[in-house]
């Protein structure tokens, strides 16, 4: 009963939507490499469900792909109050394949740049951020872009987000098309 | 054969009636201070100089006096640290009750962008009842060194997108305007509710 749930929970995560499904319609966990590219900017809708476990655990082995695929969990973007032009934005990203791989950049028509960033705490408490150009998942591992720790850092927001709203972000690794991802807001 | 099935089932339940025991005389899970707010044991003078809040009026920290608060040193610029840190203040504000002497604020670090309007829309974003201010930054590295917070201007200013580290804890105020302690983070608003409330109660 609880897998089944898990199951639920996860197949509402929308997480390959391409131009042709821009709507959380998707009910695989996982994206097989493909040259498709982002296409919708902010749409409207509920409010994605958040899944904090590892991927792929209590997948029935049909569904759950044995390798091959990047997988994104929980993805979604800080709301801030309109005056603030920037936010940042976190996801989980568990490298399924047999090579390590290379986030090196991430796209969206929402905002002017979006930049990876990691964030020091020194032992005053006090938090720096910085660039890094690149992120490298090591083959069958996840990499956790979070609250306090490394993020997606967006700049130059060109409209207010709105609780609920579904932005699509690309995110391009070096070996690998880019796959576009939809970010909750909330 | 049944002696044997009584005999293993005695085992067993010897061995289960050990286990209970030794469960229970194992000693319990050592208590350690794991408050979230530091409660400096002298409290420290704020520096005194001139702020101006969301509303442009000027004030002084002396204009604190008469109530706690908790007071986050951050910008509206800041797209992680800071709207977690407001976001969490509203989550202890909805914990107190509504007639709690506990105020919550923002001090910006980055007067250059950070206008009365602007904070005001930022802060009240979070809680109508948030409040603001800033000051130039001289008078903003005396009140920072006064209450132990760091920050540091980081890229070029002369661009809309430079960043600011600063310190991630909140700083308590008494009623006497004085700084009384820290919340540090990682920050769990239900907790701090607890221990705020209290606290101010004492």
């Amino acid at each position: 009963m609880r897998s089944l749930l898990l199951i639920l929970l996860i197949s509402s995560v929308c997480i390959a939507c391409g131009p042709s499904a821009p709507d959380n319609t998707d009910t695989s966990t996982s994206i097989e490499p493909a040259s498709t590219k982002g296409s919708s900017a902010v749409s409207s809708a509920p409010e994605t469900v958040a899944v904090a476990s590892p991927a792929g655990e209590a997948l029935p082995e049909d569904e759950a792909p044995s390798s091959g695929t990047i997988e994104f969990d929980d993805p979604w973007i800080r709301m801030v109050p309109s005056v603030s032009p920037n936010s940042a934005a976190y996801v989980s990203i568990t490298n399924g394949t047999e090579d390590a791989v290379t986030l090196t950049g991430i796209n969206s028509q929402v905002a002017d740049r979006i930049e990876i960033h990691n964030v020091e705490v020194d032992a005053a408490g006090t938090m720096s951020m910085f660039k890094i150009d690149e992120l490298m998942i090591e083959p069958d591992s996840t990499t956790m872009l979070e609250p306090s720790g490394a993020h997606i850092m967006i700049y130059g927001l060109k409209e207010p987000l709105n609780e609920g709203d579904m932005v699509t972000m690309l995110m391009s690794f070096n070996n690998q098309p880019p796959i576009p991802v939809n970010f909750s807001v909330k | 054969m049944l002696n044997k099935g009584v005999i293993i089932a005695i085992a067993l339940a010897s061995l289960a009636a050990g286990y209970f025991v030794a469960q229970s005389s194992r000693p319990k899970t050592p208590v350690i201070d794991d408050s979230v707010i530091f409660v400096y044991p002298q409290t420290r003078s704020l520096a005194a100089v001139s702020l101006t809040d969301m509303y442009g009026q000027s004030i002084t920290p002396a204009d604190f006096k008469g109530d706690w608060w908790v007071l986050y040193f951050g910008f509206t610029f800041c797209p992680d640290a800071c709207p977690m840190a407001l976001a969490n203040m509203k989550q202890i504000k909805t914990r107190l009750p509504e007639n709690t002497n506990i105020k919550f604020g923002l001090i910006s670090v980055d007067p250059q962008r950070d206008t009365p309007d602007r904070l005001k829309e930022y802060v009240t974003f979070f809680h109508p009842e948030f409040y603001a201010a800033t000051s130039d930054a001289e008078a903003i590295d005396a009140l920072t060194a006064s209450v132990n917070v760091v920050y540091a201007i980081s890229g070029d200013q002369s661009k809309d997108d430079y960043s600011v580290d600063h310190s991630n804890f909140m700083v308590l105020l008494n009623p006497e305007g004085e700084h009384a302690g820290i919340i540090s983070s990682p920050h769990d608003p239900e907790k701090i509710a607890v221990e705020l409330s209290k606290l101010t109660a004492s």
